[in-house]
């Protein structure tokens, strides 16, 4: 039974992972293109060029093709959670429904019910409400994408929990303490900046693209030289705060999952002023260590401890340390709470063994690595592009113009490199035990204090004692989170079901958004004496 | 217990509270995306000509979006209130619900791609595939619902383990005390099995599923009267009568029948109120032995439940068929309003009903009380469901102002005339 449930949840995870793939082609769009066309309503309402109205109404229809598969994709994941987590959404659903409840009622609701407007509103109300419905699915989109991450983010660090053992029907379960902890969780705020950021850059380089294969074209070339200029300005903001947001959200990693930041940078052995490797490739000895099999460090010593901790001297943890001393806190904490011992025997071991507490680490290094490296691409593609829309004669560069055509899938790929960082970094967990990295004077990390505290209520006999315990007792690993009556069969039917169905969708999708790009917009009479001009 | 913001008094409010906000918004739910499901089902029987039914599809193409929101904010707001329930039944029934992504899925791509090439085979594809998702969503989640009425096997596992983080399973609790979990799909099988758990029970529960799927229909009918003219009018108007017989006459089997032979007791057949009342009052603190008194258990022909409760149910069938009979009235008078809205009071008036008969149990078990789900075994924390109360208290009316907004911007008559006008104008339609 043991071997199938471990199954079972890879073959979830496998679902969980392609699912949240596909919905995440078509949501960055979404965050960044709705505050686009906003940005352009609100530039045609103060400059009156009918040119701007053309221009959001044409986005707009891109975007409208692109939305339904965000909602159709979207729709299976307030369920996912429940149809293949069933262990994970009892456990921790009192915090973790919080979030995804109240972002359906004011984001999801907001954007959905106006995205139908956006489409069908034109030359229907007028345009200072086209104006603000734009707005409204911006904001919706948005404030869509903080709630999620907020969710996200408390996965990777749950904090504002306490656990209940024993109060309830029985049982045990993570409940909510302080809510305000969980909203404004660092690790979730610069989550939220950071993916809405990437959305930024995804749609800059969309309409780029798209304005630059008009533009090789000769065609409209005034309303796609316009529409580049808007863009190359959008991404080229975005792509640079990308770097500084970028930085931060790794600081915080740094600070919170050790085992990821150990991955990401593939640190075998904890080092002082540790350097940062341009690439690397990380084995197994027979004894479960970790070393190198190649590595190219940048020859500049402690820059890594700088960016991870803000100090050139500080420790950066290594995979083979981190594994044996989350073992021994773990063990630490069962020895002083003896009486809730079983639970972290129930949730964290696997068949009486500690699991790896390691990821798999090539594939969040080289997740990251990629991200990284594309990230500082766009900055350059971005402010090519402005340079030379701002002298105005970017229709005359070809070569930048075929550059940002067939960039468009770039910015989607470091969006998913970045989605696999962060959760295939997450493993073995589904619920990161609350761990704080704590430097002494010396820049040592101390190590017996990996976890951080959070409160208990604790059924003792007839008596509720409330206490502290190590935030240890909160981790769940993935394979103990998955619905326990569920089968290969019915995994596998509804998986290949959603490879097949969304990879068909997509491709119809794609070539749905392909026909009308290159169709260019139809313009009104207005529009067209202007382009004209 | 302050320090950690746990008052007993405030949590035995707010649960009957969220209990009546999670069956709002699943009313709201069968409410607006019912007819656009409706409307859904009949865009090929609309007529064989491509206007007409395209007049279907953008009666409800600026809304039917907005309106399947209220289906992710019933399992968002069943997850944050009664995480229990959410991992319980979308956990256990994970083909059911599987099903109907799959078809919701299929229905939104529809809507948005079927006009985007003039191709009439293209065009054809998406109309029946519109049609068939949309009846199979209305089709599972009425049977779901007659699979709730009835009780299903779900077992509680920590009355075995009481370290267990698995909640309540769905499976089989053999004469052992024995838990074992279906093999494969013979757990989804057993939502459509008409001999599970007994034969009547078995065809109560797909007899819903029908009359739901029916309902459902003629609610999208009567929602094409409200936006539909001329002879459109007078084929949506025919939908709505022709219907109208089997589905009034399902109606009121079902109704009579669940609540006489099943309620919340189904098979257990105890009126005893301390029996009931000790299975719901775990953890049960001193402000709910006064509400226990108030809702005083006595044996009651219709509901079996509490008595106060009872008046309220009673009221609200009453309401269900107030509305049943005038969606006939109204739709032979021509009104197009009335029908819409008797319809929606029929909705409405049934499904609170069955909420209240259910009250305080949400999935009873058929392996008795103590496996049972009910709100005080299934509920979120205090500080959550406060949370959520303040949440829902700004969102809501905001929610409903938007709402009621977008729909009176769309509230025109669609004819082809009509059509050919917007397109003249720049305006979109499908």
């Amino acid at each position: 039974m043991a071997a199938e449930l471990e199954l079972v949840a890879s073959l979830s995870r496998l679902q969980f992972a392609t699912t949240a793939y596909f919905h995440f082609l078509f949501v960055p769009l979404t965050l960044g293109i709705s505050l686009f066309i906003a940005i352009l309503m609100t530039t045609y309402l103060i400059t009156k060029k009918q040119i701007y109205r053309e221009m959001a109404r044409f986005w707009t229809k891109l975007f409208a093709i692109n939305f339904a598969m965000g909602v159709a994709t979207g729709i299976t994941h307030e369920f996912e959670f429940g149809t293949n987590w069933a262990v994970y959404s009892r456990y921790v659903g009192d915090i973790f429904g919080a979030p995804l409840a109240i972002e359906a009622l004011f984001a999801f609701f907001l954007e959905s019910s106006f995205i139908g407007m956006l489409v069908f509103g034109w030359n229907r109300v007028n345009d200072v409400v086209m104006a603000l419905v734009a707005w409204a699915v911006a904001f919706g989109t948005n404030l869509s994408a903080l709630w999620i991450l907020i969710a996200n983010g408390w996965m990777q660090h749950p904090v504002g929990g306490m656990l209940k053992v024993g109060t309830w029907v029985g049982g045990i379960r993570a409940e909510l303490y302080d809510f305000s902890q969980v909203v404004f969780s660092p690790v979730a705020d610069v989550k939220f900046m950071h993916t809405m950021t990437a959305g930024m850059i995804v749609a800059a380089m969309f309409v780029l693209g798209i304005s630059a294969y008009h533009l090789l074209r000769k065609q409209h070339v005034d309303f796609f030289k316009r529409s580049a200029l808007a863009a190359a300005i959008y991404g080229m903001i975005a792509s640079v705060s990308e770097v500084v947001i970028g930085d931060i959200h790794a600081h915080e990693v740094a600070k919170t999952q050790p085992s990821k930041l150990a991955a990401m940078e593939a640190i075998v052995d904890s080092e002082h002023a540790a350097p940062i490797l341009l690439a690397a490739w990380v084995t197994q000895n027979e004894n479960g260590q970790y070393e190198y099999a190649f590595k190219l460090p940048l020859p500049i010593p402690g820059i890594l401890s700088f960016l991870a901790y803000h100090s050139f001297g500080a420790e950066v943890p290594g995979m083979n340390d981190i594994q044996k001393y989350m073992e021994q806190n773990f063990q630490a904490a069962m020895q002083q709470n003896p009486q809730l011992a079983d639970i972290i025997k129930n949730n964290v071991m696997l068949n009486g063994q500690w699991p790896s507490f390691i990821p798999p680490v090539n594939i969040v290094y080289w997740a990251f690595h990629i991200m990284v490296y594309l990230g500082f691409l766009f900055v350059f593609i971005f402010t090519v592009a402005f340079y030379y829309a701002k002298k105005g004669v970017l229709q005359d560069k070809s070569w930048i113009l075929k550059v940002a055509l067939y960039s468009i899938p770039l910015p989607y790929i470091a969006s998913l490199l970045g989605w696999a960082t962060a959760e295939v970094g997450r493993q073995p967990w589904v619920v990161y035990p609350l761990t704080e990295v704590k430097h002494d004077a010396n820049g040592n990390i101390i190590w017996n204090e990996l976890f951080q505290q959070i409160p208990a209520l604790i059924k003792e006999g007839d008596k509720i004692v409330q206490t502290h315990i190590p935030g240890a007792f909160i981790g769940l690993t993935t394979y103990k989170a998955v619905t326990p009556t569920l089968t290969v069969l019915e995994v596998l039917i509804t998986f290949l079901g959603f490879l097949t169905i969304f990879s068909v969708l997509a491709v119809l999708d794609w070539w749905l958004i392909a026909k009308y790009a290159k169709k260019g917009p139809e313009m009104t009479g207005e529009a067209k004496a202007q382009e004209a001009y | 217990m302050e320090a950690l913001g746990y008052s007993p008094l405030w949590w035995d409010v707010l649960v009957p509270l969220w209990f009546v906000i999670v069956a709002l918004v699943w009313v709201m739910y069968i409410l607006t995306d019912g007819f656009d499901l409706g409307v859904g089902v009949l865009v090929p029987f609309m007529g064989k000509d491509d206007i007409s039914r395209r007049i279907a599809l953008n009666s409800v193409g600026p809304i039917w979006d907005g309106n399947e929101v209220w289906f992710i904010t019933a399992g968002g707001a069943a997850y944050a209130a009664f995480p229990e329930i959410y991992a319980a039944i979308f956990g256990g029934l994970y083909l059911a619900l599987m099903l109907i992504l799959f078809a919701l899925i299929f229905r939104a791509v529809g809507f948005e791609y079927r006009s985007k090439r003039p191709s009439p085979t293209w065009r054809s594809f998406w109309d029946w595939a519109i049609s068939i998702s949309s009846g199979i969503v209305a089709l599972v989640l009425g049977v779901a619902l007659g699979n709730i009425i009835v009780g299903l096997p779900f077992v509680k596992t920590t009355l075995v383990d009481p370290n267990s983080l698995e909640g309540f399973v769905y499976g089989v609790l053999d004469s052992n005390g024995q838990f074992h979990p279906y093999p494969a799909i013979i757990g989804f099988l057993q939502l459509l099995n008409p001999f599970f758990p007994n034969l009547a029970a078995g065809i109560f529960k797909l007899l819903v599923g029908i009359t739901a799927l029916l309902f459902v229909i003629m609610h999208g009918a009567s929602w094409l009267m409200v936006k539909t003219l001329g002879e459109h009018f007078e084929r949506s108007k025919g939908f709505v009568l022709k219907l109208w017989p089997i589905t009034a006459a399902l109606w009121v089997i079902t109704t009579i029948w669940g609540f006489v032979s099943f309620g919340f007791t189904h098979t257990f057949h105890t009126n005893n109120p301390k029996v009931i009342s000790e299975t719901i009052n775990i953890d049960f603190h001193h402000w709910g032995a006064v509400l226990d008194k108030v809702f005083t258990y006595h044996d009651n022909f219709l509901f079996q439940a509490p008595a106060l409760v009872s008046i309220i149910g009673w009221i609200l069938l009453g309401l269900g068929i107030l509305g049943l009979l005038g969606v006939f009235f109204f739709a032979r008078n021509g009104s197009a309003w009335g029908t819409f809205l008797s319809s929606s009071l029929a909705i409405i008036g049934i499904l609170f009903a069955v909420s209240v008969a259910l009250f305080p149990f949400t999935v009873p078990s058929i392996y008795g009380l103590e496996n049972s789900m009910t709100v005080w075994n299934t509920a979120a924390s205090e500080n959550t469901l406060k949370v959520m109360t303040i949440a829902a208290l700004i969102a809501v009316p905001l929610i409903l102002a938007y709402t009621a907004y977008i729909y009176k911007v769309f509230l025109f008559k669609l004819s082809p005339e009509q059509l050919k006008e917007a397109a003249e104008k720049g305006q979109f339609s499908y």
